[in-house]
């Protein structure tokens, strides 16, 4: 057993009841424990190009690209990526146009900052080659032939060899500074680069191959505006649709001096609200798709004398103009309810061709298909045979290789989640009826006494019936391939039960295309999926938010847990709750297509006490300051204890927190303002705002110091860190802007400041981790050009206030801060820190780095009171010396080598064992594992040596008993001496 | 069985065989002493020594009532050896510092029995003080180590987290 590595730093040693303290810098894993209680699944978002891989390994891969900056190509047997290619984050990694046919796979990113070619069979890139950009951001590539390819940014148009990547030619465009050139396309041996000027004119300039421009053109649009979308077709028409009057311009490039304009109506379509255009790219005629809703759309052919109807496609969700041996295909796919009906026409004479027709098992939380890419190919018999690919509207990816079933899919909604939360699984039947058992007190002794006696007889049935099982070997299951085929999980798992030490959860997971998992932790399988195609995140502070809120735990049998997901309505942006029972995945309380509230929500809290079912309500706030309890039925707890409770609202906008308490008007509930604090917009922006987790379990109400004193915590549930990012000016000769960053550590009852602290020349991003009585939070500091790490941790001091209760109105006003900042040496994306049961074991910090890896370091590497000058009193107190940079090693990577890219966040989660907190980061990618901050104390480890151990000890037992034979013995002889 | 003892007490076997040894002394004790043995040497003995064997017994006596005293300095110079930190022989040793004293106090009936003479209430007023003077230095010991739960983090641990009174949330504008 090979280890891959285990270091153990023992710090100082705390010197208590012969206890060793020891702090463990990491603990990192075995390498036959890989995969054992982690799990890792790779996504690639979104998907918006899809092509079927052309080269050596044509119709056994496909290639995909997606908003999330991601190349990948996937195995279209099983689904599983062959290669993945992750770009650069922010704009410089968008990918602006993919373009495929034969060996030849090229993407254009960032804008037109890069062209790269790749190889599609290994995903290795062959050539890049950088460009000044596009200061529109908008960018095209087209191939000409085998020998060049052309790439247009906002002012010229570059000829590169496709071979090397090799510039042969570059040409400036005309007027680039007032006009927005938008497409590139070629068309026998002339390049048309096509330019909108808003309100006036479109812009026509015709380059040869050889990069010189024949002509340039205008032609007159006053029409043109900022909703106008135009699509070039194959046979060059520039198609431009205006959704004021409802109508298709289109204007033939080669020859076309005016814009010819047809109405919708006159087509016979219906005009409605989200018309959209899909090009045509596998035939040569000028074909262009038009969808008017998600399940109408019409295939139009373009002429000379302008648009012309070619089919109506009325209830069609997806469709596809494909060829093969000069003929031409189309394909519909039509959604009815469970199925997906796909019929296929020849273009050319309008029949359908019934052979290729084929329904297929859709479940209906995919939505409407919005895409399909079909592969056409020739069986042995000569009959045509297809595989295609769908994408549907909740960004899942489905693959059709036999007719009438989907071979498998891809949930790539998962590489957009925005909330977690893990709930334990429910008890075993057994347990369950020991806990009704203690659950009811209104029982008499007879019947509570039969009801021992009925579960225990149970219990040892079942014991009986596992052993019986044990010994007929490996039970059987039912395995049902059709069902298994349609919720895409391979395996056999288990009934949902809590196990031993309650590690296996059920993980919630929202996500920001409006879909709702329920996902196992043993294995990331996919228990249950709800997606509300008009469910959108809140997403005002340019950051979406899905709030996900566990209403009751499993804890309350037999009132099953509850959970409820907040966001808003895509249409009106009013309020959107769906609430459901987090195991089973069943809606409770809310219908199952979720529930629509006619008033935006503005802010949300949870409710202090349970009700008498051990519900916890939610408060929603509208724009009236009016507050809303969800459900109805928990207004009887807030009816109680409306006096405590308060809510507070920070307006990017405005630069103002208010702070509200709740008071009763003619049976509703109002928020009336108490506090204001003005953080000054014109100087500084709120970008965060981050409390505690609202039931945070925290088991030392203090700190041992080494002259064994208390220094006691601050420990105020209503703290909330607000960041501000500015600008300012500096004064001094050179001058200059610089940023700055203020920290607010603000009461949110009171409105009180209990902290406030300021870093100039410092920049975001930060992120902010809240726990306990401290705050972790990094910045980028522009003097030294490093990233760095303060922390604050706040304290009564040597007297506690009031041991009993936390009043947010007669707390300490000035708590003692310490605080300290550290060097980090890797850039990070995010960082969380470790939960635990009862909040005994240490914590550690879990950084994600850029890099890709997850970095777990002890919360005691950032501890404020780390001396600079060791002493006897400090190395009692365990705290290490001040060093300014964060140790990185290899072994504290709790992710080893499975890199993730694009982290957005990591949740964390207590299990039943005190010392292991679980851990899920999530962003495009999922990883699911496990870290025990303190070591497994609480468990006997895997490697334990058992053998050993059982075998010492029978060994001193036979000893015991010989010698003791052997002494009798001897004190017989000596009796009789 | 008992009863056939009884019996064989008061019974002369003639037989001679299958005698025990109770028998034998029931036998032993019954003859008469030979002649020219007398047993008044043994109180001629008492007599002489009546008051050095009084003085034997108070000295006795002493030794006993002294003797957790005596252990003292030992212990002292046991605890400076062991010093402070906390590992098995220091905790062994304070271990049986506490132990002996313990013990003491629990057999201090049939201590107190082997004490006798005219001082015996003295002496046994220092044997108690004596150990425990020996207890007070192991609880000193164990201050000096900090094992007595004497300070305000000791009982830190079990302390409840403090009531929340009030509820807040909320967070930025959506």
């Amino acid at each position: 057993m090979k280890k891959f590595g285990r270091s153990m730093m023992t710090g100082n040693i705390l010197l208590l009841l012969g206890v060793l303290q020891t702090l463990p810098i990491s603990q990192a894993l075995y390498e036959d424990q890989i995969g054992k209680f982690d799990w890792h699944q790779q996504y690639v978002g979104k998907i918006t190009d899809m092509f079927w891989d052309q080269s050596f390994n044509a119709g056994k891969r496909v290639l995909v690209s997606s908003e999330r900056h991601v190349l990948a190509s996937v195995h279209s047997h099983n689904g599983s990526l062959a290669w993945r290619k992750v770009l650069e984050d922010g704009p410089r990694g968008r990918i602006d146009k993919t373009l495929h046919s034969g060996n030849l796979l090229v993407t254009l990113t960032g804008g037109g900052r890069f062209v790269r070619k790749w190889n599609a069979g290994s995903g290795l890139a062959d050539w890049e080659v950088s460009l000044p950009g596009s200061k529109s951001g908008r960018a095209d590539l087209v191939q000409c032939g085998r020998d060049l390819l052309a790439v247009m940014i906002q002012d010229a148009v570059y000829g590169l060899d496709p071979r090397s990547g090799r510039q042969k030619w570059s040409v400036a465009l005309p007027q680039s500074n007032q006009v927005v050139y938008t497409h590139l396309f070629t068309s026998g041996t002339n390049l048309f680069v096509i330019g909108q000027s808003l309100g006036q004119q479109v812009t026509r300039v015709t380059v040869d191959m050889e990069g010189v421009v024949r002509s340039t053109e205008s032609v007159k649009a006053p029409w043109l505006s900022e909703s106008t979308q135009c699509e070039v077709t194959n046979g060059g028409v520039l198609i431009c649709y205006r959704s004021e009057d409802q109508s298709l311009q289109t204007l033939t490039l080669t020859d076309g001096q005016v814009f010819k304009s047809t109405s919708l109506q006159i087509l016979g379509l219906e005009p409605s609200e989200e018309v959209s255009m899909e090009t045509v790219r596998k035939v040569e005629e000028p074909l262009i798709f038009l969808r008017t809703a998600k399940n109408h759309m019409a295939l139009l052919e373009l002429t000379n004398d302008g648009v012309k109807l070619k089919k109506d496609l009325p209830s069609i969700c997806a469709a596809q103009v494909v060829s093969l041996d000069d003929k031409s295909m189309l394909f519909t796919l039509e959604r009815i309810p469970g199925e997906l009906k796909m019929k296929v026409y020849d273009l050319e004479t309008g029949s359908e061709m019934a052979d290729l027709y084929q329904t297929i098992t859709y479940l209906p939380q995919h939505g409407y298909p919005q895409r399909i890419e079909v592969l056409m190919f020739k069986k042995r018999d000569l009959r045509l045979g297809c595989r295609f690919a769908i994408l549907s509207e909740d960004y899942s990816m489905q693959m059709v290789l036999k007719a009438g079933k989907i071979a498998w899919r891809r949930e790539e909604a998962l590489a957009y989640v925005l909330s977690v939360e893990m709930i334990d699984l429910p008890v075993s039947e057994n347990q369950a009826k020991y806990e009704d058992e203690f659950g009811s007190h209104k029982d008499d002794i007879a019947t509570m006494f039969m009801k021992r006696f009925k579960t225990q007889i149970s219990q040892l049935k079942t014991y009986i019936q596992q052993q019986l099982q044990k010994l007929q070997g490996h039970r059987h299951h039912h395995h049902d391939t059709e069902a298994m085929a349609e919720s895409g999980s391979d395996d056999d798992d288990e009934d949902l039960t809590r196990d031993e030490f309650n590690l296996n959860k059920l993980i919630v997971l929202v996500t920001g295309a409006g879909k709702v998992f329920g996902v196992r932790s043993t294995n990331g399988h996919i228990e249950w999926e709800h997606f509300f195609p008009e469910l959108a995140p809140f997403d005002g502070n340019n950051q979406q938010k899905l709030l996900l809120f566990v209403q009751r735990t499993t804890a309350h049998f037999p009132n099953p847990p509850q959970c409820t997901v907040v966001g808003k309505h895509k249409g009106t942006g009013n309020g959107f709750l769906f609430s459901f029972n987090p195991i089973s995945g069943e809606p409770v309380d809310t219908p199952p297509t979720g529930q629509v509230l006619n008033y935006r929500i503005t802010q949300t809290s949870m409710l202090g006490e349970l009700d008498d079912h051990f519900l916890r309500g939610i408060l929603l706030m509208d724009p009236d300051n009016q507050i809303h309890v969800f459900p109805g039925k928990c207004l009887s707890v807030l009816k109680k204890t409306f006096g405590s409770q308060y809510m507070f609202v920070a307006d990017r906008e405005t630069g103002f927190i208010k702070g509200y308490r709740t008071v009763p008007n003619q049976g509703k509930f109002l928020m009336e303002n108490v506090w204001t604090v003005n953080l000054q917009k014109k100087q500084q922006t709120i970008t965060q705002v981050v409390g505690k987790r609202p039931l945070e379990q925290v088991h030392s109400q203090g700190r041992v110091l080494g002259d064994r004193s208390v220094l006691y915590r601050y420990l105020n549930p209503n703290l909330v860190v607000v960041v501000t990012e500015g600008e300012f000016i500096e004064q001094s000769q050179r001058g200059g802007v610089f940023n700055t960053i203020n920290l607010y550590l603000l009461d949110s009852v009171t409105g009180h400041m209990v902290f406030h602290c300021s870093h100039k020349r410092a920049k975001g991003p930060i992120t902010v981790v809240h726990s306990e009585n401290w705050v972790v939070y990094n910045y980028f500091n522009q003097k030294s050009r490093r990233l760095e790490m303060a922390v604050l941790e706040l304290y009564e001091g040597k007297e506690q206030s009031n041991s009993t209760a936390f009043s947010s109105f007669s707390s300490p006003r000035q708590p003692l801060v310490l605080r300290q900042s550290y060097i980090m040496p890797l850039f990070i994306s995010t960082m969380a820190t470790t939960v635990t049961e009862k909040g005994i074991t240490s914590k550690q910090i879990i950084f994600a780095l850029k890099l890709g890896g997850l970095l777990a370091l002890p919360k005691a590497l950032l501890d404020p009171r780390r001396p600079l000058v060791p002493t006897q009193e400090t190395m009692e107190e365990g705290t290490i010396p001040y060093i300014p940079e964060l140790p990185v090693n290899a072994e504290a990577i709790i992710n080893y080598n499975q890199s993730l890219y694009n982290v957005q966040g990591i949740h964390t989660s207590p299990a039943g064992l005190e010392s292991t907190s679980l851990v899920l980061s999530y962003g495009l990618d999922l990883y699911f594992t496990r870290v025990q901050p303190s070591k497994m104390f609480d468990v006997l480890k895997e490697d334990f040596d058992y053998f050993f151990i059982s075998a010492v000890l029978l060994g001193m037992f036979v000893v015991t008993i010989a010698t003791q034979k052997l002494s009798a013995r001897r004190a017989l002889s000596r009796a009789w001496k | 069985m008992s009863s056939k003892r009884k019996l064989h007490k008061w019974s002369i076997d003639f037989s001679g065989h299958g005698r025990s040894k109770s028998d034998r002394q029931v036998q032993v004790q019954d003859i008469r002493a030979p002649v020219g043995y007398t047993e008044s040497t043994g109180t001629i003995v008492e007599q002489s020594g009546k008051e050095a064997d009084q003085k034997l017994i108070d000295k006795r006596s002493w030794d006993i009532a002294l003797g957790p005293l005596k252990q003292i300095p030992m212990n002292f110079f046991i605890m400076w050896m062991a010093g402070n930190s906390i590992s098995i022989f220091p905790i062994m040793m304070v271990g049986m510092m506490f132990f002996k004293p313990i013990q003491a106090f629990i057999s201090v009936q049939n201590t107190f029995v082997m004490i006798e003479g005219s001082q015996a209430i003295i002496q046994k007023f220092i044997y108690i003080f004596g150990n425990f003077v020996c207890l007070m230095l192991a609880m000193y010991k164990c201050q000096t180590m900090g094992l007595l739960p004497t300070h305000a983090s000791d009982w830190l641990a079990f302390m409840d987290p403090q009531k929340r009174m009030e509820w807040s949330g909320g967070g930025l504008y959506y």
